[in-house]
């Protein structure tokens, strides 16, 4: 986390905000697409940041909890449920699913949580692909879109929606991480065996973390289904968990700004290598791994770490003049 | 009672391929304390060579074992080159090495589909078509095969850990890796041969995999499995993994007769789940041991 300068940055971050809230209007149908994906994506790999990140744990079933939030929030709207109470509820029950997941895993040591979490994506696949008369099978359910004021296009009122809950919940983690609960996890990144020795549960504060992830991965879900219009189990496989875990790979761990640079790369990678074809999944996998040997913090650390060089390099100069 | 001890028979079949894949976790997890992410792909792997050499140019049998020892091993060279170079050159976490042998999976994986695209192949090893009766149980020859070869390869392997000048150095080091590398045993080229024997083990359990269902790039996810068997076994013991890997066949045919087939694949993940919440330690493992 950028402690420098909090408030310069958190300024910047806004003026991202709002640029992109003013060139919605501008974009077509499908770049705003992009844009509104690229949001959710920022929630997932604001989920993920917190997970491989902060508190060192890795989560290879992310999918499964995302589309957990975005069956959830299906369900609970047809039943009638606003579409608030929607994409709490598939945030909640992720959250609860997560820890239900994590307890036999966090207990033990973190290759556990990875293979369990394949294993539970598994699991999730299985059923949401089987559970017909609840999830639809493999031809899925419709998903309608929340009703919103009129005098917007309806794309471009629920990016609105969507960067709405993105920025909240973005800024909800930032101050978490401000507070004891996040110091915890933090530590928990650094060093377990220091943390048990200061008195701090280790099993309760993974837990924590991983429980917020999920329910983060689960409102991330109920966001998906009304912007696709359409939730099948194909969108929940293990390939979309990996590619959550790309996002922070690639971006940068532990930064919140190589989280929001990872979750837009890797929403637009499938555009830029759409003309790879067949080699597009390969490039994933050498992307993936040429990350961790080339970029150990990410796109975002080689930014800081350029930007860093030229400032130590200009102040002489000033120093003289 | 026949149906019974029939689902028995069949779950020792593919209890057996479960056993040699959760080895070759077991293997390489004991010596370099790493999971093996990239294992299921090698497994895969492992069903394409036979595929390539058995059906597509059609070498005798002999010959395709031989090719899927050599990709195994070459493969799992690769990837332990990998991880260890990640491990010595740059920041080396828990999650890097899962990353690092995630990514590796996925090239091969996708070099896989690359090559024979996202349709399943069969392997036609069949050794007689007729099934032999036991005791009123029907065994195809295939199943006494896969079975004998499985039950071979343990063999071999446990007289090599038991009885070789090498294999003693390889449980040296798994043992005390500073204490071995005093005794004047190359700390790395025994990592080295884990990451072999571990490929080597998972190519195997594709080869054998692939005549019984069908190989396809996604296949690798069996390796999940060994996986849940390994860890009934404790992670670190090689006949728990076997044991591990047969009651987790079996368990699954039962479920699978029994219950339902939609049950057979889940059985092996909810036994994953419920031995880390009840008994982390597995049930072969005297004593959980932690290095700091």
């Amino acid at each position: 986390m950028s402690t420098a300068r909090p408030h310069a940055s958190a300024v910047g971050w806004a003026a991202v905000l709002v640029g992109s809230a003013v060139a919605a209007p501008l974009a077509g149908v499908y770049p705003l697409y992009l844009m509104s994906l690229a949001a959710i994506a920022v929630i997932v790999s604001l989920s993920m940041d917190l997970l491989m990140g902060v508190a060192g744990l890795i989560s290879l079933g992310h999918a499964a909890f995302f589309g957990i939030g975005a069956y959830t929030s299906t369900l609970l709207t047809a039943a009638g449920a606003p579409f608030v109470v929607a994409l709490l509820g598939g945030g909640v029950v992720a959250g609860l699913v997560g820890v239900v997941v994590g307890v036999p895993a966090l207990r033990v040591s973190g290759h556990y949580l990875a293979l369990t979490t394949l294993a539970f994506g598994e699991i999730a696949r299985l059923v949401f692909l089987h559970w017909e008369s609840v999830t639809g099978g493999a031809s899925g359910l419709p998903v309608s879109r929340p009703a919103l004021p009129g005098w917007l296009r309806p794309e471009l009122a629920y990016f609105y929606v969507i960067v709405g809950v993105a920025a909240v919940l973005a800024w909800f983690m930032q101050n978490v991480l401000r507070t004891r609960p996040g110091r915890a996890f933090l530590a928990l990144g650094d060093s377990e065996i220091a943390v048990q020795c200061s008195g701090v549960s280790v099993v309760r504060w993974k837990l924590a973390a991983f429980a917020l992830s999920t329910f983060y991965a689960g409102v991330a879900g109920g966001l998906f289904g009304p912007l696709i219009g359409f939730i099948d189990p194909a969108s929940f496989t293990l390939m979309t968990s990996l590619m959550m875990v790309m996002m922070i790979v690639v971006g940068g761990r532990g930064t919140f700004g190589g989280a929001i640079l990872g979750a837009i790369i890797i929403t637009l990678l499938p555009e830029l290598l759409r003309t790879t074809k067949d080699l597009q999944f390969m490039a994933f996998g050498f992307i993936l791994g040429g990350s961790v040997f080339f970029l150990p913090r990410g796109l975002w650390g080689l930014a800081e770490r350029l930007i860093e060089r030229r400032r130590i390099a200009a102040a002489p100069a000033r120093a003289a003049s | 009672m026949e149906l019974f001890l029939q689902q028995v028979v069949s779950g020792m079949v593919s209890g057996s391929i479960y056993a040699l894949i959760a080895i070759g976790y077991v293997i390489i997890y004991k010596a370099t304390d790493v999971v093996n992410f990239a294992q299921g792909d090698l497994v895969m792997a492992g069903a394409y060579t036979g595929i390539l050499t058995y059906s597509l140019l059609s070498l005798p049998f002999g010959v395709m074992v031989i090719a899927v020892v050599g990709v195994g091993a070459g493969l799992g060279l690769g990837v332990g080159g990998m991880v260890s170079l990640m491990l010595v050159r740059f920041q080396s976490s828990m999650v890097n090495t899962i990353i690092v042998t995630l990514a590796v999976g996925i090239v091969l994986n996708s070099t896989a589909m690359l090559i024979f695209g996202p349709n399943p192949y069969p392997l036609p090893i069949t050794f007689g078509k007729v099934p032999i009766s036991l005791w009123g149980v029907r065994i195809t020859p295939l199943s006494l095969v896969v079975i004998g070869f499985s039950a071979a390869v343990m063999v071999v392997l446990s007289g090599f850990f038991r009885f070789t000048r090498l294999g003693k150095a390889m449980r040296a080091t798994a043992q005390n890796r500073d204490a071995a590398a005093l005794m004047g045993i190359s700390v790395r080229k025994m990592f080295a041969l884990s990451w072999m024997i571990g490929g080597v083990l998972g190519a195997l359990g594709g080869m054998l995999l692939a005549p019984l269902i069908l190989a396809e790039p996604s296949m690798g996810i069996v390796a999940v499995k060994a996986f849940a068997a390994a860890i009934i076994g404790g992670f670190t013991s090689l006949p728990g993994a076997i044991i591990g890997g047969f009651v987790l066949g079996v368990l699954e045919n039962l479920a699978g007769g029994y219950m339902s087939t939609a049950f057979k694949d889940g059985i092996a993940y909810f036994a994953l789940g419920a031995i880390l919440l009840l008994k982390p330690t597995g049930f072969f493992e005297r004593r959980a041991v932690r290095r700091v």
